[in-house]
């Protein structure tokens, strides 16, 4: 009887014997769990990094009208690769900051459309953010309904391809402080 | 009624005695080599009547007479013996019970423990430019080559550049690829919009 017991019990502490290691090594509680009383500090400090956070859109009219790149844009390489080689010139319609936050931000198109911009997450790392932009019709249909990007301060993305004037829009969006 | 149904009642003299009669009159010669197949029929059950009703009442006399003395069957019933050893085995399983639920529960801690020590399995994040959901005619877009290392090379890239999360197009083709910009690259995402009139609306 004792043997067959011991038989049985052998598994059983086989199967104990990883989590009594764990014990040892002086794993008290799991991370997650640790990390659960620091939450409202992060959410403390959230906030004024999202205030300081925003977008700058530049509005880019491209053409082939002979006229170049517009000296206002700055140094921006990507202009010169395809498909935006495709178009000669490019000037700047306008260069409007809009503020990060987990409201809709918006601002009117030169072709009528609304761009709305809204801030999603910051991310763990409290460098990369979660921000997303929709582009409306005036008529309140949405031409392009959804766009959520993954950025970090400095960097941009790129929305072209509306037709506006003999040429298109292209909208340089970058993640500003 | 058919004329092979009258012929066999003819036959069992269920007739009354006008249709038998008229019956008898009218009898083909068919008719007759039917009454005569009826009458060897007749003559074959009649030659086993005797030994098979024999047989039959033979039965019902044994059923009827075990009904009436029940206690004839009892000595046929095979003894049972009964050996102490099966009480011998109770005590057995009972003293294994405790030990198997010990077992049990030193496995369920085992496995609980297992898993509080474990991380906790990341939220599997959508690949950039991957869970971009394109328009009904968008033409495929250019996605940059796929990294040997994804894990470390998305943080590389992700580092490197802003990443396309999720797209929705809507009712116009667009696509999504990265242009070069230096050592950086640029998401672009691109809306083929047909110029104004161009395009037929709906009403």
């Amino acid at each position: 009887m004792r043997a067959r017991s011991w038989f049985l019990l052998a598994p059983a502490l086989l199967l104990a014997m990883p989590a009594l290691a764990e014990a040892d090594k002086g794993g008290k509680a799991p991370p997650a769990r640790a990390e659960k009383p620091k939450d409202p500090k992060a959410k403390e400090e959230k906030k004024p990094a999202e205030a300081e956070l925003g977008t700058e859109v530049m509005v880019l009219h491209a053409t082939n009208s002979g006229k170049g790149i517009d000296s206002a844009i700055g140094n921006m390489p990507e202009l010169k690769k395809p498909p935006f080689s495709s178009y000669d010139s490019y000037a700047l319609l306008s260069k409007t900051r809009l503020p990060l936050s987990k409201d809709d931000k918006t601002m009117t198109l030169p072709n009528g459309r609304v761009l709305k911009t809204k801030l999603l997450e910051v991310m763990p790392d409290k460098q990369h953010l979660r921000i997303s932009a929709s582009i409306n019709q005036p008529k309140g249909k949405t031409f392009l309904p959804l766009l959520e990007v993954k950025a970090k301060v400095g960097q941009a993305f790129i929305v072209a391809g509306q037709s506006y004037k003999g040429g298109i829009l292209v909208l340089v969006i970058r993640v500003v402080k | 009624m058919s004329r092979h149904h009258d012929l066999m009642r003819l036959y069992d003299g269920e007739l009354d005695p006008e249709t038998a009669a008229e019956l008898e009159r009218s009898l083909s010669d068919e008719d007759r080599r039917v009454l005569a197949g009826l009458d060897q029929v007749g003559e074959v059950v009649r030659a086993y009547e005797p030994e098979g009703l024999a047989r039959f009442a033979g039965v019902a006399d044994q059923v009827m007479a075990a009904l009436d003395e029940p206690d004839r069957g009892a000595p046929r019933r095979p003894e049972v013996v009964v050996e102490l050893e099966p009480v011998r085995s109770r005590p057995k399983q009972r003293t294994s019970a405790p030990v198997v639920v010990a077992g049990l529960v030193l496995a369920a801690a085992a496995a609980v423990a297992l898993w509080l020590s474990t991380p906790a399995a990341p939220t599997p994040s959508a690949a950039p430019l991957a869970s971009a959901t394109l328009g009904p005619a968008a033409p495929p877009a250019p996605i940059t080559p796929a990294p040997d290392s994804p894990a470390e090379t998305a943080d590389e890239e992700a580092d490197l550049a802003a990443t396309i999360e999720a797209v929705d197009f809507g009712n116009q083709p667009g696509s999504i690829f990265m242009v070069p910009a230096g050592e950086e690259s640029t998401p672009v995402v691109w809306l083929d919009d047909e110029p104004a009139g161009a395009r037929m609306e709906p009403l």
